[in-house]
């Protein structure tokens, strides 16, 4: 049995087992004859992978393993950069909706390191994953990029040196259009005319919070005693917003809405980074190139509410074609285990090319995260997390066999808790009919 | 100068009226996707046998039926399609939705699905299916061509309706008007792995609930058996719902129980024992925990949908990983998506359970034959073969491959256009002219 | 407030009870003599005299001379000790809940307060001796486990208020604070009816105020300074109660139990440039020992654990065990997580972290006994009495007052018989400021030693059945306990009118503890926990339900013969109270 403890002590128990301790330290390993879908270099059929330090050191058909790096045997095996999901509540505590007011910038996600779903999303061959704040504010809270390291403590989670990113929302979750309260009983805003009159009156308070400590650091050259204005994280996060230094994904779903914000960004300086959602995104995929979004969206999702009504699953082929980056993302701790099945999708509607679609699950969202020098295709220099199917992810019979991030194993199924195994350890007797 | 303009609307109605001119605004050219009847003859494909194996035959279809499955000469009067390098597959079925019957999320009234009050056996799904629902093209569009759409709610739902999806009339579109009894074996709490703990109050009014509605099942089915005998004798007293039950206290009819933990699914067998029914579990969460029980008393499971996690402590893979399990036990299975808005997606259920162990042909034979028979229409659907009716479709490959494409469609031995809102949408809008024109 | 000297009139008005004003003041001179005095941790007179005069300990050693007309005690055979104290716990205080909120997706309550009066949850200024209320029961309860002084400190909240210390005495409130205010205290709680309504927006909320506070005090020392110029500041009851705190003036109590929680609140102080801070509950402390260690401030260790399959890292054990024939969340995975929350404090006091004990959520019984458990996971005993003597009266700013048995400080004495925290020990008086209480006998006896070696004379296993009640959803619900032992491990029923639980735990000592699920038909699962402890022929303790719902869990031994013990008839102590 293993226990995970920062602290060593010697009134605590402490266990190991052995291989999986052993492989915990590994960060060089090589993948061997397998197929390798780099994402930005072609498919490698009967490739190898060399990992040294966590890192990738090298990829090709024909790479020397130095000896004494641990061999992981590809025959038959695919191999991809491990999945990113650019939409997750995972992984959090606290609360994900700060919803007691429509603008919360100055909050931020706090991060569990022991939320099962990690592990999970591991089995699924993913490994890092953006996880925001939830949609009820207009501008909620700011997530986290984690990498999923399963045994490590929250503070390890985190992907270091990404950027900071802040959640926005439109429509019916924001302007809670289910609700039966009375007007009084109601948070502002109610519409999206208000959505729209709201971010803009906020930004302005920014502004004006801006000029204000303009002014005072101006004025405070000649007179030290001077009292600074008052320090306002919210207004503070929004000004860190409008220069860029937080990047912003909003979730949305009406192509008007999406039009709504993008002239809003624009009118303050800013742009709005990625769209989330977005189902009705083909319908302005111009204007979002032009603007310069991303896009993350749903496969098949759609006509749970009145906004989805139009969501069609060519989202994803229309906006590609049209120059936007996109990506496919969870929103689920259920989905999170098999974006490979929804990537796929795009392929079939639309007619997406392979490798297309498998960036929206490696590239893609390794772009909107900003972290696509570090992972997000099989490199020489990017992080090894990686993921090996026992057949092409695409096809139907493909499950994960391994993930690995930084270079370390963190699922085998060879080790992992499976139903047959559970089913084989059981005694007979639980299963037999009882009168 | 004052302007009239028009009241604003009750409260409630916008979402609903905006819903219902986005849908009334495609129904004209849905109209025309029930298709058209004739003489086919899709020639040179591969037919995925009975046995499950891809076989090279040519398939004709007549009057509604397959009329021929093998080398098939020039038929005068047949449209010839070109099937080679293609494959052909039965008509595939999503086990369990609302379809028809629910429509956009959230909005109460398109979703008309449950009664009040907890015995409604003689509700019937079929007389109340919509035609026009997007859903309905939206599906066989990717080959599902037949699902079982059921009531919902209380203890007896209603009788759940096999459904062809083309037609113009809910007669037309009847494979099988009672093709189960839906009931709801009385459960404790939300199911799978989620959601929150209820709050101590809730908690004991929901215990008295469930013991009092096991009760009342047991009553109501004794009354049943009762009221068939009395009926059998001579009686002329008639009730509505005990006259409905008569089919299915005779055990000619099947109940499809809702059941997930373990002791709801013996709690279903049990009774099922004690009165003689004919029983299939729907959902079946921890229907591996009794599979040999299951499997000798010849009970099939409809299984849930697969795209759901397991409980915290359960193994990562349990419920993709059940399907090959209960197979190999010897359980009949079929496979639902439980919606209606991606029950056309129900054969990516299937690729998960293969991945995790079920054999690929048992995989195809639990989203055709199998279901087919498990609601006692096996004799005319769920394969290709000579005499049964013509559901089925054509792809360029595993209808288990999401990259697979169906290329055409028969229903009825009608060949349906694939025409529905979601392919209109892409249509319209990838012909939008670039640069924001 | 630095302690003054008062005159024996005045010490004996102000805390006489108003009653007994009318008739003679109860006596605050004694002799204890033929005693063992712990005069303090590592300091003992195996035989000597206490002398106290006017509520104040004059002498204490070997050779102390007896003034006529002092009341004695013999007090042969058993041992003196300073009174315990519990430095943080909310007997007496309300909860810090807004009343009348209303479901999920209702409008944002009122609450209690009106528009000019703050919510519960954020209400820095609000000292808990303002509102302190203890019945006599619960101060009987606590004095019978040798609880002399309690550190009050609301549970919940963000800025639920400021923490007041109290001396056990009853009667008039006036006459038991002995300092107040003592500290500011902070929580990441949740609330409802506006913001912050989470523990991440609690973060935020509580950055944003202390620099806002700080602020609020440099604008009004600029606008005193100078009117003409300076910027007229506004006034804000919230930002002006919390500036002792967020200038150093007064010390912040952090409240924090799982080892994320603890690393967050040790960043906020960093931040907020909180130096004199202290952390109160810390039951995951063993987990982030490191981190604290860095910080260097001194812990307030809770006694009473969160369930077992709530402490952080679960998970993992469950997910990346290797597979075994057993259910990988087995009891071996339980027994080794329940040792190491046990262990908690003895891991912090070898780190080198200063500790006091809490015994917030806990009866007073199990407080002491927790202190039991704690010193038999390791913790030396000095160590542990140090923790519940000098090292609160230090952290309450009293320790010129209290915690040792030395000359000038109050009387707050504890009399033994056997070792103070001996699973054994019977306590039979108390002085609090040198008023006597009598601990009459039936009440604070510990179990007959641990089950496995007998029971003893009874009582104390926890095998056999159990019957009582408690609050239920549909109010008060009774239940009968069936349980089998099996050296220590126990299984067994709870069955009440919503059906029946099975449960698995252990017997340590006095100490039950079993946990369960229930399955109540129509619901989700709900893990349930029982702690408890064995006093005779009494089960006492808590029922928590899926960490969502306390309750307090009394139960009685079912048997012929075994009648159920009666009230105490003398004023000192009931069948022991609960706080």
């Amino acid at each position: 049995m293993i226990r995970f403890t920062r602290a060593v002590s010697p009134l605590v128990v402490v266990a190991a087992v052995a291989g999986f301790a052993a492989r915990a330290a590994a960060q060089d390993v090589a993948i061997r004859n397998a197929t390798v879908l780099t994402i930005s270099g072609g498919t490698i059929e009967n490739g190898t992978v060399l990992v040294r330090n966590g890192k990738i050191a090298a990829v090709g058909a024909s790479v020397q393993v130095p000896a004494g790096v641990q061999v992981i045997d590809g025959t038959g095996m695919y191999v991809m950069p491990g999945i990113i999901d650019a939409h997750s509540h995972a992984a959090l505590e606290g609360g994900i909706n700060e919803g007691s007011e429509s603008v919360t910038p100055e909050v931020v996600v706090q991060l569990r390191d022991d939320d099962e779903t990690i592990y999970r999303a591991l089995a699924g061959g993913s490994t890092a994953s953006l996880s925001l704040h939830g949609s009820a504010n207009t501008i909620g809270g700011q997530g986290a990029i984690i990498k999923h390291r399963w045994g490590r403590p929250a503070e390890e989670l985190v992907f270091e040196g990404a950027p900071r990113i802040v959640k926005f929302a439109l429509g019916e979750n924001v302007t809670r259009a289910s609700s039966t309260a009375a007007d009084e009983d109601r948070r502002y805003p109610k519409s999206r005319m208000g959505v729209d009159q709201l971010l803009r009156w906020w930004f302005t308070q920014a502004k004006e919070y801006e000029q204000s400590w303009k002014a005072y650091q101006e004025a405070a050259k000649r007179d030290r005693t001077l009292v600074p204005p008052r320090k306002d994280l919210r207004l503070q996060a929004l000004v860190d917003i409008v220069h860029g230094d937080i990047l912003v994904h909003a979730h949305s779903y009406r192509a008007d809405e999406i039009l709504m914000l993008m002239r809003v960004a624009e009118d303050f300086g800013f742009r709005i980074n990625t769209f989330q959602h977005v189902l009705e995104g083909y319908k302005v995929a111009d204007e979002l190139a032009k603007h310069g979004a991303m896009a993350s969206t749903f496969a098949e999702m759609w006509a749970y509410k009145v906004e989805a009504a139009d969501a069609i699953p060519h989202n994803m082929a229309i906006m590609s074609a049209r120059g936007v980056v996109v990506s496919v993302n969870s929103d689920s701790g259920e989905r999170i285990r098999r974006l490979y099945q929804e990537a796929a999708m795009g392929m079939k509607y639309g007619g997406m090319s392979e490798n297309d679609a498998l960036k929206m699950i490696t590239l893609n969202p390794a772009k909107q995260l900003g972290v696509a020098d570090r992972v997000g295709s099989i490199e020489v220099g990017k992080d090894a997390d990686l993921a090996i199917f026992n057949g092409h992810p695409f096809a139907p019979a493909s499950r994960v066999e391994k993930t690995l991030v930084d270079g370390k194993v963190l699922f085998d199924r060879e080790t992992a808790m499976t139903l047959e195994k559970l089913l084989q350890s059981r005694p007979r007797t639980t299963t037999e009919d009882r009168p | 100068m004052r302007t009239r303009g028009p009241r604003p609307a009750a409260r409630r109605a916008p979402p609903l009226i905006a819903a219902l001119l986005l849908l009334a605004a495609a129904s004209a050219r849905a109209q025309s996707g029930v298709g058209s009847a004739g003489t086919f003859l899709l020639r040179g494909g591969s037919v995925w046998a009975a046995s499950g194996q891809l076989v090279q035959a040519d398939v004709l279809i007549r009057d509604g039926r397959i009329a021929a499955v093998g080398t098939v000469g020039p038929v005068s009067g047949a449209q010839e399609i070109d099937a080679r390098g293609k494959r052909i597959y039965p008509g595939m079925w999503d086990s369990f939705t609302p379809m028809g019957l629910a429509e956009i999320g959230g909005i109460a009234t398109m979703n008309l699905r449950s009664e009040l009050g907890d015995y409604n056996p003689h509700n019937r799904a079929i007389v109340a299916i919509n035609v026009e629902s997007e859903m309905i093209a939206i599906t066989r569009s990717n080959g599902v061509t037949n699902v079982i759409t059921a009531p919902g709610g209380g203890v007896m739902s209603g009788q759940a309706a096999a459904l062809h999806l083309a037609g113009w009339t809910w007669e037309d579109m009847t494979a099988s008007a009672s093709a189960a009894y839906v009931v709801n074996y009385p459960r404790s709490g939300g199911g799978r792995g989620g959601g929150f703990a209820p709050s101590t109050e809730q908690q004991s009014a929901a215990g008295e609930r469930v013991a009092r509605q096991v009760n009342g099942l047991k009553e109501m089915l004794r009354t049943a058996r009762t009221y068939d005998e009395a009926r059998r004798a001579g009686s002329e007293d008639f009730d509505l719902k005990l006259e409905s039950l008569r089919p299915l206290i005779r055990g000619e009819a099947l109940a499809l129980v809702a059941a997930d933990r373990e002791a709801e699914i013996r709690g279903a067998v049990a009774l099922a024992d004690s009165f003689g029914l004919k029983v299939a579990i729907q959902g079946g969460d921890e229907a591996w925990k009794v599979a040999e029980l299951l499997a000798r008393k010849n009970v099939p499971v409809v299984l849930g949908s697969l795209q759901e996690s397991p409980a915290a402590d359960a193994p990562y893979d349990a419920i993709y990983a059940q399907p090959g399990v209960l197979h190999r036990a010897g359980v009949k299975i079929a496979f639902s998506t439980g919606g209606a808005s991606n029950a056309r997606h129900v054969p990516y259920n299937a690729a998960l359970a293969v991945a995790y162990g079920l054999p690929a042909d048992a995989a195809m034979h639990a989203l055709t034959l199998w279901p087919a028979q498990i609601f006692g229409v096996g004799d005319r659907l769920g394969s290709v073969e000579a005499g049964k009716i013509a559901n089925l479709f054509i792809a360029d490959g595993d209808p288990l491959d999401v990259r697979t494409h169906v290329s055409a469609i028969f229903i009825k031995g009608r060949s349906v256009p694939i025409d529905d809102r979601h392919t209109r949408l892409w249509q319209k809008w990838n012909a939008r002219p670039p640069g924001g024109g | 407030m630095r302690w003054t000297r008062l005159s024996l009139p005045t010490l004996a008005f102000l805390s006489a009870p108003l009653a007994a004003q009318t008739e003679l003041a109860p006596p605050r001179d004694y002799a204890l003599t033929n005693v063992r005095i712990v005069i303090a941790p590592g300091r003992v007179v195996e035989q000597g005299t206490v002398l106290v005069r006017n509520g104040r300990i004059a002498a204490a050693g070997a050779a102390v001379t007896v003034p006529p007309g002092v009341a004695v005690l013999d007090l042969t055979g058993l041992t003196v000790y300073p009174g315990l104290i519990d430095a943080a716990n909310s007997v007496g205080l309300p909860r810090v809940v807004a009343e009348g909120r209303g479901g999920r997706g209702a409008a944002p309550a009122a609450a209690a307060a009106g528009p000019s009066q703050p919510p519960p949850e954020l209400n820095p200024g609000r000292a808990a001796a303002d509102v302190f209320a203890a019945t006599e029961g619960d101060l009987d309860g606590l004095r019978s486990a040798g609880i002399t002084t309690v550190g009050l400190a609301f549970d919940g909240g963000i800025f639920p208020g400021r923490v007041s210390a109290v001396n056990l005495t009853g009667g008039d409130v006036a006459g038991m604070v002995v300092k107040s205010p003592v500290a500011q205290q902070v929580a990441l709680g949740q609330r409802r009816g506006g913001y912050p309504s989470t523990g991440m927006g609690a973060i935020a909320y509580v950055r944003q105020s202390f620099w806002d506070a700080q602020w609020d005090q440099r604008a009004a020392e600029a606008f005193q300074g100078n009117p003409a110029a300076a910027q007229r500041p506004g006034y804000d009851p919230e930002h002006r109660a919390l500036q002792p705190a967020a200038t150093g003036a007064m010390p912040v109590w952090y409240a924090a139990t799982s080892e994320r929680d603890l690393r967050r609140i040790i960043g906020l102080a960093a931040e907020t440039g909180v130096r004199d801070y202290v952390l109160v509950g810390a039951q995951e402390g063993y987990r982030t020992v490191d981190a604290l260690k860095a910080a260097a401030r001194p812990v307030i260790v809770g006694l009473s654990y969160p369930g077992l399959d709530r402490v952080s890292g679960r998970a993992f054990e469950l997910h990346v065990a290797p597979i075994s024939g057993t259910d990988p969340a087995g009891a071996e995975a339980d027994s080794v997580v329940a040792r190491a929350l046990r262990a908690n404090a003895a891991t912090l006091a070898a780190a080198g972290i200063a500790i006091a004990f809490s015994g917030q959520g806990l009866t007073p019984a199990q407080f002491r006994l927790g202190i039991a458990g704690v010193i038999e996971a390791g913790l030396p005993a000095d160590e542990a009495l140090r923790a519940a003597t000098l090292t609160p009266a230090r952290l309450l700013g009293l320790e010129a007052a209290l915690g040792s048995v030395e000359p000038g400080k109050l009387a707050n004495l504890v009399v033994v018989q056997g070792d103070i925290f001996s699973r054994d020990a019977k306590i039979r008086h108390v002085f609090i400021e040198g008023l006597r209480f009598d601990i009459p006998e039936a009440a604070e006896r510990g179990a007959g030693g641990r089950s496995g070696r007998g029971g003893g004379e009874g009582g104390g296993a926890a095998a056999g059945e159990w019957v009582g009640e408690m609050e239920g959803p549909n109010g008060t619900m009774s239940f009968t306990l069936t349980l089998r032992a099996e050296g220590s491990a126990l299984t067994g029923q709870l069955v009440t009118e919503m059906g029946p639980v099975e449960l698995r735990g252990e017997q340590d000592g006095a100490e039950v503890s079993l946990r369960g699920t229930a399955t109540p038909p129509g619901m989700n699962a709900i893990e349930i926990a029982i702690t408890a402890s064995i006093s005779e022929n009494q089960l006492q303790g808590t029922l928590d339900a899926a960490g969502m719902a306390t309750v307090p869990f009394n139960a009685r031994r079912r048997g012929p013969g075994i009648p159920a013990p009666q009230p105490s008839e003398t004023r000192t102590t009931g069948t022991g109270g609960r706080p």
